[in-house]
């Protein structure tokens, strides 16, 4: 008797092992492999990735939609849609720089140190050099100017800054010091970012004995910004 | 022996007609929790084939020997090292061994059930 349960433990016990190869079987694709966590982990981070993606872009439809809308209801009150058409000309040609602007700003003037070398010095050291305005121009761009100009060069998207001995080179033009950047933009921000402890012409000064001298402006004129030559290389794209 | 294996053929049949499968994620795991089971399964029968059959022994290690390689096989995911070949080497090696002990009782018994026969007819 004590045997027979025994071996009916020992045939329940196998029926359970064939259940659970026959689930096994059933369930395993051959197709997939093994998979490890690393791998689950790297697809529900692309899944993530994709999901950013389309939120994106259901803002950027929503976004168009709502100007659809405004051209639409613009259309229905005043019979036609040159206004809002020509003010969006007119804000692109601000950005690229093709007419003259003006507006408040801060105006930087940045000159050659004067202090005495230290002994052994190198006199780089208290020379403005052109990676110096790139910085400057940077932080500007980070505080949120809308146009910067330097010696009256309008800084378009393809401005160089190159450094020509002790002179510096825009728009192809050479310009010796004093250096004058400026920025319509808003002035706070624009002073806090050229002035402020840690700032990089705040570096300039206190560490390498550079000049720079930030003045609030009212009114700053920006200068259009003249193409030399032809683009040559540009294809419309989609 | 016999009754042991017509439970896995029915075990087979009946979980193969039952609607329940689980996510492939895990089939790394209920494999070497198979090759767990089945070493204890080869184990009872080998063990009742020479007489110190032990039921208590024969449960706990079933369930037991599961699911620590199952939970050798998950601690390697985390872990980044394939623990999960510990369980293939041991319940793979100890499986070859438990058949072959099948093997040679059975050998065993046939070839004296012959002798005796061949015995009695002498006789």
């Amino acid at each position: 008797m004590i045997k027979n349960k025994k071996i009916n433990t020992l045939v329940f016990m196998a029926f359970l092992l064939g259940i659970i190869i026959a689930l096994q079987v059933k369930s395993f694709n051959g197709n997939n492999g093994l998979v490890t966590l690393k791998s689950i982990m790297e697809i529900e981070n692309q899944i993530e990735l994709e999901k950013n993606d389309i939120q994106n872009l259901n803002k950027l439809i929503y976004q168009r939609k709502q100007e659809l809308m405004n051209y639409e209801t613009e259309l229905e009150d005043s019979g036609s849609i040159l206004n809002s058409l020509s003010e969006n000309r007119k804000s692109l040609k601000m950005a690229a720089g093709v007419i003259a602007l003006n507006g408040k700003g801060i105006k930087i003037e940045l000159r050659d140190g004067d202090r005495e070398l230290k002994e052994g010095e190198n006199p780089n050291n208290i020379i403005v050099h052109d990676q110096d305005v790139l910085h400057i121009v940077n932080d500007l761009k980070i505080a949120g100017a809308e146009a910067i100009s330097i010696n009256g060069q309008r800084l378009s998207s393809i401005s160089e800054i190159k450094c020509s001995g002790p002179t510096i080179t825009i728009n192809g033009r050479t310009y010796g010091q004093p250096f004058i950047i400026e920025a319509i933009g808003p002035v706070e921000d624009l002073i806090q970012i050229t002035t402020g402890i840690g700032s990089y012409s705040y570096l300039l000064t206190t560490i390498y004995g550079i000049d720079v001298r930030v003045y609030e402006e009212d009114d700053i004129k920006i200068p259009a910004f003249k193409l030399n030559g032809d683009l040559q290389y540009l294809g419309e794209g989609d | 022996m016999l009754w042991a294996i017509l439970g896995l053929a029915l075990g087979v049949v009946v979980g193969y007609y039952i609607p329940f499968t689980y996510s492939d994620n895990y089939s790394l795991y209920i494999s070497v929790a198979i090759l767990a089971a089945m070493d204890s399964v080869f184990g009872a029968i080998r063990s009742s084939m020479e007489n110190h059959y032990n039921n208590i022994m024969f449960i706990t290690g079933f369930f037991t020997n599961a699911l620590l390689a199952a939970f050798l096989a998950y601690l390697g995911d985390r872990l980044g090292v394939p623990l999960y070949y510990a369980p293939i080497i041991v319940f793979g090696g100890r499986l070859f061994q438990n058949f072959a002990a099948i093997r040679r009782s059975l050998v065993e018994k046939f070839l004296m059930e012959k002798k005796r026969k061949t015995r009695s007819n002498i006789e």
